[in-house]
């Protein structure tokens, strides 16, 4: 017996015996516990689904660092979970770019200490003040905030649920489609690296709710964690998008098996996630700037191979949010903008949050929108370009790339 | 029967003394006068350490009296240690606010709330499950009439006490910090009508923080209720008699108006009297307002003003560092008035603080007199002093107390 098929029979049996744990939550669900192999497929996979940039690396060694712990990856799907359970969006933080300095430096002075598990503590904070224990989590989106619903989860002991509000990371937190189904991501809780407890009960919509989270984390030293968005199983089968912890799993495994094959790891994820190929190039420039709790980017990438003479610009707000091809605008958010290492097809490296490094090969590519409630006008509103500042109309990435130039072997 | 008759008289008089014995051994409450609310927010702007806007404060007061609404008052000496009390006064100000907010909300249209400080004030008793028996006001100023306004809503008085016997531009700058009575749990309700409850900051400087953010990210202010606490933490944590001395202060200005004497003779007679020996006040310069730089910024209004001396402070120039209030001051380039004490900016006809300008700011043109005052001792202990300095503002300069600056000034005739 080869190494690889004696992985594969303990692979299958880890997951027969998976299917039959079940938690101690409040509703017994059905679960299923991921090994090691999916673990790791789905830091990279959720790193791609990310539009930005990643530290996959760091991300797979805490991943791995807690299952070391004996902590289990448990995974409920949206068809598994009842209608009456009480899901919580619990994963991570809002960033606070451009945090206000004195409260850092005082704080140093205070030496205060951080609390260790500050999103474990939002999720407890939240349970109290509303007087309800949760069955589930479920992520905010894509990214870092993929390990962090698992971080949390394996703390408090719950499944997380195989679906997203977002299909992607976002700078903002009303870009999701609970906000643009009517729901809201109050009440919540937020906790800060320093443990102060924040109960935001009622903000008048989502964009409130960003606005007020945002300034918290501004005044936090750069960062917040919180624990929001508590649906129950109806709500969350109605407004979030499922099934995409195993989309990233899929791409982790696709990038990883082509890779390892030798062959093109872009073009087998560009076939399994309905992909577009838009530019492969060298990043030829990367301003940033961290203002208002956020860190943007205008990205140049000079073309290479069929695209060579081209150029390519990316505007970053966190994620890549809308791009030019030779400055006309190209892909647009509410779609999808991956900028990928060529070599890997993993999420590239590097460059700071959203940030390009310059100099290094990249490879984008594009997708449409996951869910069609992104691209009707109260989508188009919260996530189209002219919500961030850009004076032209959404226009679908597959209509775009009919009209574009068509490049050699594209 | 006659006999059995008149034992039961007996015992029903005995039982009404009782019962109305026991409403009078209830806390002392009084109920202020017109003129005296009028007086209170007179004064109330002078203790403020900045411009004021008495008048419509007072039109705010004789408004809600006109509607048959009382303003009450309670001393901390009577007030029961099992009390709860909250510091439901009003807002938390958000100088250079975010403009995206504003302009989204425009387009929105969202409606505002009415009385966001009484919605506060029910949002923390409803979290905290504690009925709120009293209001205190955390400063001076605009929070005087906002804690009235809050008191008449909810039917308590206003303890005649003061969380920092000024206004300040932090939270974090009250007495009850440097006493150890933490500052939260608060609620604040933004004009749109968002809840935020701080339910534990690791300290007032936090708090600080948090609700100045709050304020930024919501079009320049937020209201908040905050500082619940017992009866026995009012009476050793805040500094007493800071509504008597309003009074005081508002009378004082009052009656030497009508009697064509100088007003601003009498704030300083009446200061004195107030503060007693250990807190002097002085005439530190009169002149004209020639300099007032303003800009918001990160939830304050930041103001820096220049007068040029008149009367015997002919040729002297002075200089005032604004946040939000008058934090420190320089007599011709050397530092003169040091925080924790008092810089009163007033106009010397009405002897009331200067009006007319925005936040913290100095009227160009027009002459002002400022009056320094020592700090209550609830400001001047090493703890108060920690928070409450030079330092604390990135002055390097150490906190010298001003009857000791005045001893070695230079002697102006008429001083």
């Amino acid at each position: 017996m080869t190494v690889r098929k004696a992985v594969h029979l303990f692979a299958s049996a880890a997951a027969v015996l998976a299917v039959v744990t079940t938690t101690g939550a409040q509703q017994r669900l059905r679960t299923r516990t991921l090994t090691e192999q999916e673990v790791v497929d789905l830091m990279v996979g959720t790193a791609i689904q990310g539009t930005r940039n990643s530290d996959t690396a760091n991300m797979i060694r805490q991943a791995k660092a807690l299952l070391a712990s004996g902590k289990s990856f448990t995974v409920v799907s949206v068809d598994d979970l009842p209608d009456t359970a009480t899901v919580v969006t619990a994963a991570g933080g809002i960033g606070g770019g451009g945090a206000w300095e004195y409260v850092t430096e005082r704080i140093k002075q205070q030496n205060l200490p951080t609390v260790p598990n500050a999103t474990v503590a939002a999720v407890e904070a939240l349970s109290k003040h509303l007087g309800k224990t949760f069955d589930a989590l479920i992520r905010n989106e894509a990214a870092g905030a993929t390990l962090n619903a698992f971080q949390t989860a394996t703390a408090v002991v719950l499944p997380v649920v195989d679906a997203c509000p977002a299909g992607r990371a976002k700078p903002e937190v009303q870009q999701s489609l609970p906000f643009i189904s009517g729901l809201s991501v109050t009440p919540a809780a937020l906790v800060t690296r320093w443990g102060d407890t924040i109960l935001l009960d009622k903000a008048v919509d989502d964009y409130r709710y960003e606005d007020i989270a945002r300034a918290v984390a501004v005044a936090s030293g750069g960062g917040v964690s919180n624990a929001r968005g508590v649906m129950s199983g109806r709500e969350v089968k109605r407004a979030t998008i499922h099934g995409q912890l195993s989309e990233a799993i899929l791409f982790g495994r696709t990038v990883r098996e082509t890779a390892a094959q030798g062959k093109d790891p872009i073009e087998a994820l560009v076939k399994v996630s309905n992909a577009f190929l838009l530019f492969d190039g060298t990043v030829s420039k990367a301003d940033q700037k961290g203002e208002r709790g956020f860190t943007w980017w205008d990205i140049e990438i000079a073309g290479t191979k069929r695209y060579a003479g081209h150029t390519y610009r990316v505007w970053v707000k966190n994620e890549n949010i809308v791009s030019w091809l030779d400055g006309k605008p190209d892909v647009m958010s509410p779609d999808l903008l991956y900028n990928l290492d060529p070599k890997t097809g993993q999420a590239m490296a590097g460059g700071g949050l959203g940030g390009y490094p310059v100099g290094t090969a990249v490879t984008m590519i594009g997708r449409a929108a996951l869910d069609p409630r992104f691209r009707s006008p109260k989508g188009i509103e919260v996530f189209g370009p002219r919500h961030f500042g850009f004076d032209f109309d959404y226009r679908p990435i597959e209509e775009i790339l009919r009209a574009r130039p068509k490049f050699a072997t594209d | 029967m006659k006999r059995r008759h008149i034992t039961a008289i007996a015992i029903g008089v005995a039982c009404t003394t009782w019962i109305t014995a026991d409403a009078q051994q209830g806390p002392k409450i009084r109920t202020l006068t017109e003129q005296e609310v009028a007086d209170v927010l007179v004064g109330s702007s002078i203790q403020g350490t900045r411009n004021g806007n008495s008048a419509g404060m007072i039109k705010t007061a004789r408004d809600l009296m006109a509607q048959g609404k009382k303003f009450t008052m309670i001393s901390p000496d009577d007030l029961p240690d099992d009390w709860m009390v909250v510091a439901a006064a009003g807002g938390v100000g958000g100088g250079g606010a975010w403009e995206y907010v504003r302009e989204r909300v425009e387009k929105q249209k969202l409606p505002t709330v009415t009385n966001p400080t009484v919605q506060a004030a029910r949002i923390l008793s409803k979290h905290m499950g504690k009925t709120f028996n009293a209001i205190i006001r955390n400063e001076a100023d605009g929070a005087m009439i906002s804690a009235f306004q809050s008191a008449v809503e909810l039917g308590v008085p206003v303890v005649d006490a003061c969380l920092a016997g000024r206004a300040k531009p932090e939270l974090n700058l009250q007495v009850s910090f440097a006493n150890g009575i933490s500052g939260t749990p608060a609620a604040l309700v933004t004009r749109w009508g968002d809840v935020i409850i701080l339910d534990k900051t690791v300290d007032d400087y936090r708090l600080e923080d948090l609700a100045r953010a709050v304020a930024v990210a919501s079009g320049g202010g937020s209201s908040i209720a905050r500082n619940p606490m017992t009866g026995r933490d009012v009476k050793r944590g805040t500094i007493k008699g800071a509504l008597t001395e309003a009074m005081q202060l508002g009378r004082a200005v009052r009656e030497a108006t009508a009697q064509g004497k100088d007003p601003i003779d009498a704030v300083i007679a009446a200061a004195n009297a107030a503060g007693g020996p250990s807190r002097p006040t002085f005439r530190a310069f009169q002149g004209m307002v020639t300099k007032a730089d303003h800009k918001g910024e990160r939830g304050f209004d930041w103001v820096d003003a220049e007068l040029s001396g008149v009367n015997q402070f002919k040729g002297h120039t002075y200089r005032i560092y604004v946040k939000n209030e008058n934090i420190i001051s320089w007599l011709d380039g050397k530092p003169d008035i040091l925080p924790p004490d008092l810089i009163y900016n007033l106009d010397p006809k009405t002897g009331d603080a200067i009006t007319g300008v925005s936040m913290g700011n100095y009227p160009v043109g027009m002459e002002v007199v400022i009056v320094g005052r020592a700090a209550s001792a609830m400001w001047r202990t090493p703890k108060a002093l920690e928070i409450f300095s030079p330092r604390h503002f990135g002055f390097d300069v150490d906190y010298t107390p001003i009857e000791q600056v005045m001893k070695t000034r230079p002697k102006f005739s008429g001083n």
